[in-house]
């Protein structure tokens, strides 16, 4: 993988960050990590959406390099590699334990059951949820029914190794909206 | 480079080592953290009946709710 600029959004603070905040949250869907976007506008939309707690929030910018992070977003030898074992972790999980894993549960497995450890990060994408940047026209239904096609892809990258991240600096701070 | 093939071989060790039992007890480990990590940051203390009531009696709670800290969306929620 080439160097790559990502970005980190995080409440606002009194003083910058110097490294970014590793999330533990129970919804950090690629588990324990380092979360960073690939676009300014996600880290941007993400800082509006849901760093609101200050009314403020910040944006920081970084390198990201390593050739030991899983790409499930533009490497379809990865992609699917990837979906396999997740679906695999899950079938057995399920069947020994009969509950349904968290997507968060499958990742973290990986990484400690399944000791991943010279895997570096994952990158993987959704859809965009703000369709005010989308420059298309939405469909419209006579019904009534509008429905944004999201041809953008809303790409992360979770970092578990904070090792690759390099000139972590801040970008800007900006009232959410 | 990333061997996919010696991730996949480290993962089918690990489950083929699994049991009901191992399996249960790892996911019941995680959730529990989890729930503890919800809590937010501090120490939990055990305390007595009386410091309850003394609580219940002596504190005054107001809520207040904004729609505003309601996240929009599931794949916001999902998203970290």
């Amino acid at each position: 993988m080439s160097n790559k600029k990502f970005y980190h959004t995080q409440e606002s603070r009194k003083v910058n960050l110097t490294k970014p905040i590793k999330c533990v949250r129970d919804d950090a869907w690629l588990g324990e990590a380092f979360y960073f976007w690939l676009d300014l506008e996600d880290a941007e939309d993400w800082g509006s959406a849901s760093k609101k707690r200050s009314g403020f929030y910040e944006v920081y910018h970084c390198e990201i390099e390593s050739d030991k992070i899983l790409d499930t977003v533009f490497n379809e030898e990865h992609y699917y590699f990837w979906f396999k074992q997740i679906e695999k972790v899950a079938k057995i999980i399920m069947s020994k334990t009969k509950i349904k894993p968290t997507l968060k549960e499958l990742n973290d497995y990986l990484k400690e059951r399944g000791t991943w450890d010279e895997l570096d990060g994952i990158k993987f994408q959704d859809l965009p949820v703000s369709p005010d940047r989308l420059l298309i026209s939405p469909i419209k239904y006579s019904f009534g029914k509008i429905r944004y096609f999201n041809y953008r892809k809303r790409i992360q990258l979770a970092v578990y190794n904070s090792g690759i991240i390099h000139n972590f600096a801040f970008l800007k701070r900006e009232q959410c909206i | 480079m990333l061997d996919l093939n010696k991730l996949e071989e480290k993962l089918d060790i690990a489950l083929a080592n699994e049991t009901s039992e191992s399996l249960s007890q790892w996911l019941e480990q995680k959730r529990s953290n989890a729930f503890l990590m919800s809590l937010g940051e501090g120490i939990i203390s055990s305390f007595s009946e009386v410091s309850i009531i003394n609580v219940i009696c002596n504190q005054k709670a107001t809520f207040e709710t904004t729609f505003n800290d309601v996240p929009c969306s599931q794949n916001n929620l999902m998203a970290a």
